[in-house]
């Protein structure tokens, strides 16, 4: 076992990794989170620093969604805090976090399909409409990175394929100038090549400040573009260190995964050999 | 001028009241259709308690003040029905919360009945009681200021939901809530508002219906009606579509007496409409599609 990964049997300790946690930009402090009288998530923490990039990994039901729907207010935690920039958002409101400066792309990223590429942004900086920031100087902003939608904007955004549609939903995500952009899945259902035509664009955007916590089922990947990691089983984390640690050490990940992680030099997995239950409309 | 044919515009032309009537409350099913995903079976009951309200409030305010309270009345009656009915039951199925908005009608129904009876009255107009003599038939001033009213309300509705920063709320709540609320929308909110507009254009039409035919606590509620098929006709999710559902309902329960004997029968122009809307149904089939919300 490589001696910097942190293991955490009890596993109440919040990742810290040096990051002094006073710098924290989001701390998850032992929450949990029921969904009726199933317990999904048992007293997960997690740190993120200012512009820093964490992965949340597991297998399917491992708690990766819902940890995110518990930090952008999707669902209210039954035990446990998180701070958000030093102030508690824990049980706040999906709307009322996203202004506080997160910004959340779901899993199968929930565009608004029956509307424009350009009401699909309006709608994304609906929260940034009173902040005193023009709309249009942010659009073109985010429009940078995307030129693609430039060409799409009058488009209906359910008649995008599907990387355009994921590259809406990032850029949607971006409109409300988040400090902390949540990506769940960004890989599903679409061709590698697009897969890391988006993991650059991610780059870029944390290269200007922006902390991204991404969910990923293709573990190597996730863990090749962030520099913590924290692996989720059954509802809590299990292993939590910096993610070029955990990638020396593919039989970690393989206990916890239940599948043996590639090697750092093969090539990324198309989702129909793995993952033969994901939806596969790849384009 | 052949008799036929001057027959069918004279039927034609006494559509107009319906057409505009059907207009108001299609759309607002369309609204609440859209954000709520419910059929508001109250719908005819919230216009015809705002048109008694109006009437009974006629001599004390005069006939616009007395409309104006009646109005906001009907926003009010939308909200309250969605907060306190609607949204209670929004965890159950749209099938219960369909069943709720029956209460809704009969609670309304007699309440109504209570207060004003249930020998029909006549309704306040806005217009002058002006007619026009249209071949043998008569049409009111206000049967022609309703379908007026009723499209330029449509229009002004069509202008929100596109071009303001709440229609586009609106729009992004009724094509998915959860990813609304990702963006700062709180799609209660934007529900109430559609449960309101929806019961300002109920009382509009329940009032100018009242006046061009007459006020009962039964008969208005239930002259909404052929509205749903109108609104189903649109998609249910379409305004523009509405408007085109009502336009197609009033000429067929107008027209229908044109055709002979058969035609002139009690319950065909009925009988007609309910034809219409199985073909139609049958045609769509499950093609209620979110797309026509782009359109809107």
């Amino acid at each position: 076992m490589s001696p910097s990964v942190v293991t955490t049997e009890s596993s109440h300790d919040v990742i810290t990794d040096g990051n002094d946690s006073a710098a924290a930009l989001l701390t998850v402090d032992a929450i949990d989170v029921h969904y009726g009288p199933i317990q999904a998530l048992r007293a997960v923490s997690l740190t993120i620093g200012s512009g820093e990039r964490v992965a949340l990994v597991g297998a399917n039901g491992a708690g990766k969604t819902t940890t995110l729907r518990a930090i952008s207010g999707l669902l209210a935690p039954t035990r446990g805090r998180i701070t958000f920039d030093g102030e508690p958002i824990g049980g706040m409101a999906a709307n009322k976090v996203v202004q506080r400066g997160i910004a959340h792309l779901p899993e199968g990223r929930e565009l608004f399909f029956g509307l424009s590429v350009e009401e699909n942004l309006r709608a994304g900086f609906w929260s940034q409409r009173r902040a005193g920031r023009a709309y249009k100087s942010q659009r073109d902003q985010v429009m940078d990175h995307f030129p693609i939608l430039r060409e799409r904007a009058h488009q209906a955004a359910g008649t995008l394929s599907g990387g355009e549609q994921q590259m809406l939903g990032v850029a949607r995500a971006l409109m409300s100038n988040p400090r902390l952009l949540i990506v769940d899945e960004l890989s599903l259902g679409l061709a590698p090549k697009i897969v890391s035509q988006l993991f650059d664009i991610l780059a870029e955007i944390n290269r200007a400040g922006t902390a991204v916590l991404i969910v990923e089922q293709f573990v190597h990947m996730a863990l090749a573009n962030t520099d913590r990691a924290a692996v989720l089983a059954k509802g809590e984390v299990v292993l939590a260190g910096p993610s070029r640690d955990l990638l020396a050490d593919p039989q970690l990940i393989a206990t916890y995964l239940g599948e043996q992680a590639p090697k750092p030099d093969e090539p990324p997995r198309r989702p129909s050999r793995r993952a033969p239950k994901r939806t596969s409309n790849r384009t | 001028m052949p008799h036929v044919l001057r027959d069918l515009l004279i039927n034609v032309v006494l559509t107009v009241p319906l057409v505009g009537a059907y207009t108001m409350f299609a759309l607002g099913l369309v609204f609440i259709y859209r954000a709520s995903k419910v059929l508001n079976l109250a719908h005819g009951a919230m216009a015809m308690l705002p048109a008694y309200i109006a009437y009974a409030l006629a001599s004390t305010f005069g006939a616009i003040g007395a409309t104006l309270v009646a109005l906001l009345a009907g926003g009010l009656l939308g909200v309250v029905v969605e907060i306190v009915v609607v949204r209670r039951l929004r965890s159950a199925s749209a099938t219960s919360q369909t069943v709720g908005t029956v209460g809704v009608l009969g609670l309304l129904i007699a309440l109504a009945a209570r207060q004003w009876g249930t020998t029909p009255v006549q309704g306040v107009s806005l217009f002058p009681r002006h007619t026009f003599r249209v071949g043998n038939a008569l049409l009111q001033l206000g049967d022609i200021g309703t379908l007026v009213v009723a499209l330029i309300a449509a229009a002004v509705f069509i202008a929100l939901f596109r071009f303001t920063d709440l229609g586009l709320a609106m729009r992004c709540a009724a094509d998915n809530r959860r990813a609304a609320r990702l963006m700062g929308i709180d799609p209660d909110r934007t529900t109430s508002m559609a449960w309101c507009f929806a019961g300002l254009l109920a009382a509009l039409g329940g009032i100018m219906l009242g006046a061009s035919t007459n006020l009962h606590p039964y008969t208005l509620s239930l002259q909404v009606l052929p509205a749903f098929v109108a609104a189903l006709i649109g998609g249910l999710e379409s305004i523009g579509g509405a408007v085109v559902g009502a336009v197609v309902v009033g000429l067929t329960l107008g027209l229908v007496p044109s055709f002979g004997q058969i035609g002139k029968q009690v319950g065909a122009p009925q009988l007609a409409l309910a034809a219409l809307a199985f073909v139609v149904m049958s045609l769509r089939g499950n093609r209620f599609s979110v797309a026509d919300m782009a359109g809107a």
